[in-house]
């Protein structure tokens, strides 16, 4: 009986794997909302589509995604320059692999971002003054690539919870300022013209026929 | 593992470190040949805060048997010129700096901030008899050695009555 069910799990998968999904990320933006203080970046919109399509082989897949994110690095009063602003579009692109035995898919790909930081730094000045300036930084190209585990959770017939954790690493080819989140890639607080960022994520995906 | 431990120590000798300047307020250092005049009170326009001033002029007075004078004061970051006025037992004298200020990005640092020679055909205006400014840089461009300078040495005056 068992043994039945396990089969037909396994055609149910194959089955599947020959569908298309679009799914949508739910988690990046959350913290910044939810902990505007605390988290490392406040207020910030990131949307990031998905589509996952079938390979020619039913155990491999590839996805594809782009992204947008617009928002503000957390303050740090310590710093010259407190905080950023910072916007981007970003496109990537993933080779998928499921396995029989782990119920985990293992991804990696390409990675190229657009983005832009703007911001303020002030020079304290106890005798005469504190002096403000402002910074734009605003045609920074990066490209890298991203590997992912990914564990999938069937909610119904259309949809599916993915659970991702990935690190991300970029060569920032123009910009000079040190970006505190690089759209993309990640939280690069401290780092210049090597970015890398490892994240945790979760997206929703809707099957499509 | 002797032997790498040595290389690691001599590597990290001679690597050095970035100077990004002193990243806050910018001073100058001033050398008042002043002779026999008793130096009273130092101000200078637009200071919100003059008691780095008054600390100076404090010790300046409790050690006035020495004849040449240094201070150390700052110099304005809102603008590219600095004025000190210096009232001694019986006259006052005048000392406008100008200079250039540099606000930029350095990596390894973020902002630093430097100042110059003046964009100004003059370097100073003064009733002092004498003044002579030596304009260097606040930031140091080749590494530092450890053990050596530190920084940039800046912008220093001397001046006499």
């Amino acid at each position: 009986m068992s043994l039945v069910s396990l089969c037909g799990n396994a055609q149910e998968a194959i089955e599947d794997s020959k569908l298309v999904y679009i799914g949508l990320d739910l988690v990046k933006s959350l913290p910044s909302y939810v902990f505007p203080d605390k988290y490392l970046i406040r207020n910030t919109v990131i949307i990031e589509p998905y589509v996952i399509f079938p390979g020619k082989d039913p155990r491999k897949h590839w996805v594809l995604s782009g992204g947008f994110a617009q928002g503000t690095s957390k303050i740090d009063t310590t710093q010259i320059s407190q905080s950023q602003k910072f916007q981007g579009v970003y496109i990537k692109m993933a080779f998928e692999n499921q396995y029989k035995r782990i119920p985990l898919r293992f991804g990696y790909g390409p990675i190229i971002s657009f983005s832009g930081f703007r911001g303020k730094y002030t020079f304290k000045g106890p005798t005469f003054g504190d002096y403000t300036g402002s910074f734009t930084d605003d045609q920074n190209f990066a490209f890298g690539a991203e590997a992912y585990l990914a564990y999938d959770l069937k909610l119904n017939k259309k949809l599916m919870l993915r659970f991702q954790i990935r690190t991300t690493m970029a060569v920032r080819m123009s910009g000079n300022i040190s970006p505190d989140y690089f759209p993309g890639v990640g939280i690069t607080k401290g780092l210049n013209s090597f970015l890398i960022s490892p994240g945790f994520s979760t997206q929703l995906f809707y099957k499509v026929h | 593992m002797k032997i790498i431990m040595h290389i690691f120590f001599f590597t990290l000798l001679l690597s050095g470190c970035i100077d990004c300047g002193p990243q806050k307020e910018l001073t100058i250092r001033l050398s008042i040949d002043a002779d026999t005049f008793l130096l009273k009170k130092v101000t200078a326009p637009g200071a919100i805060d003059l008691s780095i001033f008054d600390e100076q002029v404090k010790n300046y007075t409790s050690h006035s048997y020495s004849q040449l004078k240094d201070f150390t004061f700052p110099i304005s970051l809102n603008a590219d010129s600095t004025t000190y006025i210096f009232e001694f037992e019986n006259r006052t004298d005048t000392l406008t700096l100008f200079y250039a200020r540099d606000f930029s990005y350095k990596n390894g640092c973020g902002f630093v901030v430097d100042a110059k020679y003046p964009n100004s055909s003059f370097e100073t205006k003064s009733t002092f008899k004498y003044v002579h400014v030596d304009y260097q840089s606040y930031i140091l461009d080749e590494k530092i050695r450890p053990f050596g300078t530190s920084e940039g040495p800046g912008i220093s005056i001397e001046a006499s009555l």
